[in-house]
């Protein structure tokens, strides 16, 4: 008869792909419970009426993330999800470095009132030196996203783990000290920070090397291409209406998804993480407005906000159920894992 | 190569072992300090096949169970020969410069 222990170290075994665990189960199984009884021999039935312990569990799982995030050596299917869930990481830890540089430059401009900008570019908040100064926290993002494009991934790890702290203090701080008002988006917001370095899972040993050069690139380039749009769009005096950080995202995402588009062949991890990335910014973009019609003070230009909102948000699902459709099937056609 | 899969590999010279035989005989090799977890040993062990420096020996029924002996390939000696020549080397050029450095008997036991 199947013991306890087994039963429960079974449960935890179906983290792994299904054809991993047909030709390798029953041996991990054995060794599984030989190890357990001959940890303490003078009590078999103690025994299997245990728990996996977490060294176990954290040691199945990593194999499953391993297995299933493929990196090199892996199945086609499983390194195609890998090279994707890579992929977000990046672009994630990206725009946070992008967005740190930005707000750096704003910060500076504003402290040595350098003209060009205008008196409300940057929120009355960060305009005290405390709060610049914690703003300034987001400039951890740069060595984490440096560190990961140079292949240094445990380091990426750690720095985005750390770079991450003020956000989510921040987060805890805002939700309670307004009562609840924006707790969805700003709940939401801390999950979407939170994505790429949980993204970062996928960078494991297996994981192929990063070609550095485009993505170094990519840092400078993206910090001009922001902070332009974003002087442009306020000196247009629509600030808040057309260049939220949903909106840049949405901007960002769409015209990503027509470059890729153009592209033959198409590279199928790119259609995969765009199509994740699209889900991602469609949530956010429908809770900053729900919350936004729920909690702000209604102003003259909130049926134009409301269009342009709705219009992100239609864009990115159609965005999004293209790339997933196109995924999925491209996805079939692979070896699994 | 990783620690791991050296001791995996240095495990199974000599004899052909089933996983727990490899678990326990890593943790005597490497005086305890290597305590492979199931997950981990598979993982390691499941690439080592792929790359053909280890391959199935037998299968023999064990209390009810069937268990599966692994034993290490020629590709795998020469794997793990070549790295102990590299470990021993980098290990020889440490121990020369600490002679060479330091005064006799310092950095040994307390």
């Amino acid at each position: 008869m199947t013991s306890l222990l087994e039963e429960r170290y079974r449960r935890m075994l179906r983290l792994l792909p299904a054809s991993y665990r047909r030709e390798w189960e029953e041996d991990m199984v054995a060794t599984f419970m030989e190890g357990a009884y001959a940890s303490d021999p003078d009590d078999p039935e103690g025994v299997e009426l245990g728990r996996p312990g977490r060294a176990e569990i954290a040691s199945v799982a990593a194999l499953a993330l391993r297995l299933r995030l493929g990196g090199a050596d892996a199945a086609p299917r499983s390194f195609t999800l890998g090279e994707a869930v890579r992929r977000v990481a990046l672009v994630g830890l990206l725009a946070h470095a992008v967005g740190a540089l930005v707000g750096a430059a704003l910060v500076v401009w504003t402290a040595y009132r350098l003209p060009g900008l205008p008196a409300d570019a940057l929120p009355a908040a960060l305009t005290d030196r405390w709060q610049a100064l914690w703003g300034l926290t987001g400039l951890l993002w740069i060595p984490a996203y440096l560190a990961l494009v140079h292949g240094q991934h445990r380091t990426a790890r750690v720095l985005a783990l750390v770079a991450l702290a003020p956000v989510l203090i921040g987060t805890v701080v805002d939700v309670s000290a307004d009562g609840g008002a924006f707790a969805l988006s700003r709940s939401y917001w801390l999950l979407f920070d939170a994505l790429p370095v949980l993204a970062l899972a996928a960078f494991h040993g297996g994981a192929p090397p990063v070609r550095s050069r485009p993505w170094l690139v990519a840092l400078p380039a993206g910090t001009a291409v922001v902070l332009a749009v974003s002087l442009a769009v306020w000196w247009a005096g629509r600030q808040e209406v057309t260049a939220d950080w949903p909106g840049l995202w949405a901007a960002g995402v769409l015209v990503a998804t027509v470059v890729h588009a153009a592209r033959r062949p198409a590279a199928p991890h790119w259609t995969l993480a765009l199509g994740m990335l699209a889900v991602a910014v469609l949530g956010l973009r429908v809770v900053t407005l729900v919350d936004h019609l729920t909690f702000a003070v209604a102003t003259a230009d909130r049926p134009v906000l409301l269009t342009v909102n709705v219009a992100q948000a239609a864009a990115m699902l159609v965005v999004a159920v293209a790339l997933l459709a196109v995924s999925r099937r491209a996805m079939r056609r692979l070896a699994p894992v | 190569m990783t620690e791991q899969a050296f001791f995996i590999l240095t495990a199974l010279v000599g004899e052909p072992r089933h996983g727990y035989g490899i678990v326990s005989e890593v943790a005597d090799l490497s005086d305890r300090r290597v305590d492979l977890r199931v997950g981990t040993l598979y993982g390691v062990l499941g690439r080592l096949v792929d790359d053909g420096l280890v391959e199935l020996d037998r299968e023999e029924p064990h209390q009810g169970r069937l268990r599966r002996y692994y034993r290490i390939t020629e590709r795998g000696g020469d794997a793990l020969a070549a790295e102990a020549a590299r470990q021993a080397a980098n290990a020889r050029a440490a121990t020369r410069r600490l002679r060479a450095h330091r005064p006799a008997g310092a950095g040994g036991a307390a």
